[in-house]
């Protein structure tokens, strides 16, 4: 487990959800700052390390997965269909920096549960991780 | 009976938009018809006219997404290609979310618009067969009799005609001649075709 998933209140009674939101850890500034965000939401979450690491994570039951992607479908869609494989069903979010609706669409086709922009993670997470964690 | 031929549906507020997508449609061979508003397709929509919707997503009074939801709401598969002119991400994705077709950003290339139409078309046309094909196994079953109905069950569960003697309280030889009568009504060609027909019709039920 990374560090920083000390920091998240999962033992809060007021806490959301019964599993945790894993966060694919990429070392980027999105990944600490869903990180950051969860945390404020009261949200239980897990980091995971790229790879191997996050596909040993998705193994456990956890609300949904987020994933940072600096550069696109490529390889939203090679994670979202490898974690499919491991754990059918599990809603995979894809957070891409400034995406148009064509890149949006192709990962939603690719099996994505939703696209969150970068530049717009507060509200992006509100509305896609809370209802999830309503049905964890 | 022909089925009728598929026309695709365009729901825009805009009478420039709704001319020039109508026009661009028929010019290679389909039917079109344009709608200003929402409300105005729902009263006229028919689930038995194949095709689809192209379908904007801001409009005043009712909303493109709230059409899809109504249209889900009334269990209509007719697929949506929803068209915008923002680059509205939360909105692509709610509309992915509740099942659109596709989602295409204006302006968008002539041809991107009708190649997004003719896929939407097949998916339509995939969807009747489909659902026609689930209609007749439905017919079909219901022309079984209860006790032929029983042997189906326990046949596609696997079983073997001595054991569903057993069950029924019937001979071995009775067994034969119901399961003879059900694969004749339901025109099964084999057991895996008659498990298959129970799952799809298993399914339908599930669904509905």
């Amino acid at each position: 487990m990374h560090p920083a998933a000390a920091a998240a209140p999962r033992d809060s009674p007021q806490a959301l959800g019964r599993h945790p939101v894993l966060v694919v850890d990429d070392g980027g500034t999105h990944a600490s700052e869903i990180e950051r965000l969860l945390t404020a939401m009261r949200v239980p979450w897990e980091a995971c390390a790229p790879g191997a690491a996050t596909m040993e994570a998705v193994r456990r039951e956890a609300a949904c997965l987020i994933t940072p992607f600096s550069n696109g479908k490529d390889d939203a869609g090679s994670l979202i269909e490898a974690v499919h494989q491991v754990a059918p069903g599990l809603a995979v979010i894809v957070v891409i920096d400034n995406p148009d609706v064509a890149a949006t669409v192709a990962a939603m086709r690719l099996g994505a549960h939703a696209v969150i922009e970068g530049g717009a993670l507060a509200t992006g997470l509100l509305h896609q991780v809370t209802p999830l964690l309503q049905s964890s | 009976m022909t089925a009728p031929s598929p026309t695709v549906f365009i729901v825009d507020d805009d009478e420039a938009v709704r001319s020039s997508l109508r026009m661009l449609i028929r010019s290679v061979g389909l039917q079109a018809r344009a709608f200003g508003l929402a409300t105005e397709f729902l009263e006229s929509y028919d689930p038995d006219v194949p095709g689809c919707v192209v379908l904007d997503v801001r409009m005043p009074g009712m909303s493109g997404l709230e059409m899809q939801q109504e249209l889900n709401r009334r269990g209509a598969t007719i697929p949506v290609v929803f068209i915008t002119g923002h680059g509205d991400v939360p909105m692509a994705v709610e509309a992915m979310q509740h099942g659109a077709f596709d989602f295409l950003q204006k302006p968008f290339r002539d041809q991107d618009l009708l190649d997004r139409v003719q896929r939407a078309l097949e998916r339509d046309a995939q969807t009747r067969t489909a659902f026609t094909a689930r209609a007749t196994i439905r017919e079909r079953i219901q022309s079984l009799t209860p006790r032929e109905l029983e042997v189906m069950r326990l046949v596609t569960m696997g079983k073997a005609n001595k054991v569903i003697g057993a069950e029924l309280g019937v001979s071995q030889r009775t067994v034969e001649i119901h399961r003879a009568h059900v694969m004749e009504k339901m025109q099964a060609s084999s057991l895996a075709a008659l498990v298959r027909m129970a799952l799809d019709a298993a399914e339908t039920t599930d669904n509905s």
